[in-house]
């Protein structure tokens, strides 16, 4: 799997290296700026507020001081209420935000009453800079509502300017509401060009997703072209081989058989190591599991045994399979993990004496239930202890398998081990020069409950 | 038993044939695909082994065409090729193709051995 992911992480930085961030705008800076002193300047007002009302009242709870505090704190509410909602910005909690924007905006009216109403509705200011900075439409819906239900509020009360000091507190929320105007504008700016950003790194990943696609259909493409184009000469040298050594052009001598089987054994070796390379490539480049079947285990390693079985007992080796009585589901794909049987049961019968045994066994691993395991073991020459950490290499022979065997593309290890990653599983061995080698496979299994 | 090979490879449809005639069957050739579905049709040949990659026609376009003509859509069609195991091929098996054979993998006793064991199928099921 690292081969793969690193390869996948190749392409997408080449693609995206072609590709600038996007352009700051200049107005970031400034932003931030008025964001940060008006941010502070807001807060030194109300602790200033709030000391020199603690310090020159004595009544903290009458109508005046309460009335301020409702309007800070719905002020505040308001501007941070527009500031979180648009930085997750959906069409319902906007629609949402807008109705509660109007509540709040009522609320704030009813409080106000026959007081000091003309400077809280002044607090729309803040409002509507916010709403203008992000979305029109919805600033301007807001503003109407909240005048209306305001003006309304003053016609009803006709009392205006009733609770003492009016001035005073009028010149402060003037002051305040300002700040807070620029305060909530630039909060909205800032937000409005992380969420551009966001939006061009959102559309940059699907556009990256999708070229990766096509990046591998691609490949799977020149993949097939280029099999083709090396199966047609081979499928010639091949099968004309075949036919010389079978005797359909007369009969041959010794030596003229001796080189055709030559040949023949060559192409066969090819074949193979064309068949090997081209697993690998499709494995290797898959960049989408698409195939998540579920797969009865127990019944894939019985129909893989089997096939081996033949093979094994012309040379007088005995497999013994040891397989759970029930059904073992994994998700996967069949073709690859009976490849992986395949791949490891070969090597087994290959590496393996005359006269020997095999085991196979298939069962739940001890102790964690959600995991499956499978050992294949055999008496056969071994892995030298040098060799031992480099056998999923690509290509890597150990040296006495080449002693053994003349065929072998030194894939079949690789592919085992890219195919049991493939599927979030894991391989490991021991082995022993001239003891035999032990496979063991740890494989995620789909627990009867989690039925696809 | 009537084969058609369809190959624009000429050595291939030597091989083959030399081989299969060998083996008492009848064989025909055609080097293309529209050469392929005029053989087809005049001739009714039992199977059919197609290549996928020729020049002109593709392999899977003639098949579609022989799976859409009343006189050749009931001949079984294997596809011998050397494109590997993958989008093509299944797309021929949607498109109707009853199997396939590697090339690269099917040396010519082989595919004698296969169209035998085809023949015994089919001359079991009409019986």
């Amino acid at each position: 799997m690292g081969q793969t992911v690193s390869a996948r992480d190749q392409k997408l930085a080449i693609f995206l290296s072609k590709d600038q961030e996007p352009t700051k705008k200049p107005t970031s800076i400034w932003n931030r700026t008025v964001l940060r002193v008006s941010e502070a300047t807001v807060w030194v007002i109300v602790i200033v507020l709030l000391i020199s009302i603690k310090v020159s009242s004595p009544y903290i709870f009458d109508d005046s001081s309460t009335l301020w505090f409702a309007g800070l704190i719905i002020s505040f509410a308001l501007a941070y209420y527009t500031v979180i909602y648009h930085h997750f910005g959906d069409k319902q909690r906007r629609y949402i935000k807008d109705i509660a924007d109007v509540i709040f905006i009522g609320i704030l009216g009813i409080l106000a009453k026959d007081y000091s109403i003309y400077f809280f509705s002044l607090y729309i200011l803040p409002i509507a800079a916010a709403a203008l900075a992000l979305n029109i439409v919805n600033s301007l819906l807001v503003a109407i509502f909240a005048s209306i239900f305001i003006t309304g509020n003053i016609i009803l009360n006709t009392e205006l300017f009733a609770s003492i000091e009016p001035v005073y507190f009028g010149a402060f929320q003037i002051a305040f509401l300002f700040l807070l105007t620029f305060f909530t504008r630039a909060l909205a700016l800032q937000l409005r060009e992380e969420k551009s950003q966001r939006t061009f790194f959102e559309t940059k990943l699907r556009q990256v997703d999708k070229k990766l696609e096509d990046v591998e259909a691609i490949e799977q493409e020149f993949v097939s072209i280029t099999t083709h184009q090396l199966n047609t000469p081979l499928s010639i040298i091949r099968g004309y081989a075949s036919m010389l050594l079978s005797g359909d052009a007369g009969k041959l001598n010794q030596k003229q058989k001796r080189y055709i089987d030559e040949i023949h054994t060559g192409s066969l070796r090819l074949a193979e190591l064309i068949r090997e390379l081209l697993s690998v490539t499709h494995i290797e480049t898959q960049i989408h599991n698409q195939d998540n079947q579920p797969i009865d285990l127990t019944a894939l390693v019985q129909s893989s045994v089997d096939e081996f079985k033949g093979k094994a007992i012309m040379r007088s080796i005995n497999i013994n399979c040891r397989l759970p009585n029930k059904k073992i589901t994994v998700l996967g794909n069949q073709v690859q993990l009976e490849q992986v049987l395949n791949n490891l049961l070969e090597n087994a019968v290959k590496y393996s004496e005359n006269n020997t045994n095999i085991f196979v066994q298939l069962s739940p691993r001890k102790g964690i239930r959600s995991e499956i395991e499978l050992t294949i073991v055999d008496e056969g020459i071994g892995i030298p202890v040098k060799d031992q950490e480099r056998i999923f290499q690509r290509f890597y022979r150990a040296a006495n398998s080449k002693v053994k065997d003349a065929s072998g593309t030194g894939l079949g290890l690789y592919i085992v081990k890219l195919i049991v990653e493939r599927h979030n599983g894991s391989i490991s061995f021991v082995s022993g020069e001239h003891e035999g080698t032990k496979f063991t496979i740890r494989l995620p299994v789909q627990s009867s409950k989690e039925k696809v | 038993m009537k084969i058609l090979i369809v190959d624009d490879e000429e050595s291939i449809l030597d091989m083959y044939t030399e081989k299969l005639v060998a083996e008492k069957f009848t064989v025909i050739t055609a080097p293309d695909g529209i050469a392929g579905l005029k053989k087809a049709e005049e001739e009714g040949p039992d199977v059919i082994l197609l290549d996928i990659i020729m020049p002109q026609v593709n392999g899977l376009d003639i098949l579609k065409q022989l799976k859409g003509n009343d006189k050749t859509k009931k001949i079984p069609v294997y596809l011998l090729t050397n494109i590997p195991e993958g989008s093509s091929t299944g797309k021929a098996k949607e498109l109707g193709a009853d199997g396939y054979l590697l090339k690269a993998e099917t040396e010519p006793m082989q595919l004698s051995e296969f169209l035998k064991e085809l023949k015994g199928k089919m001359e079991h099921k009409t019986s």
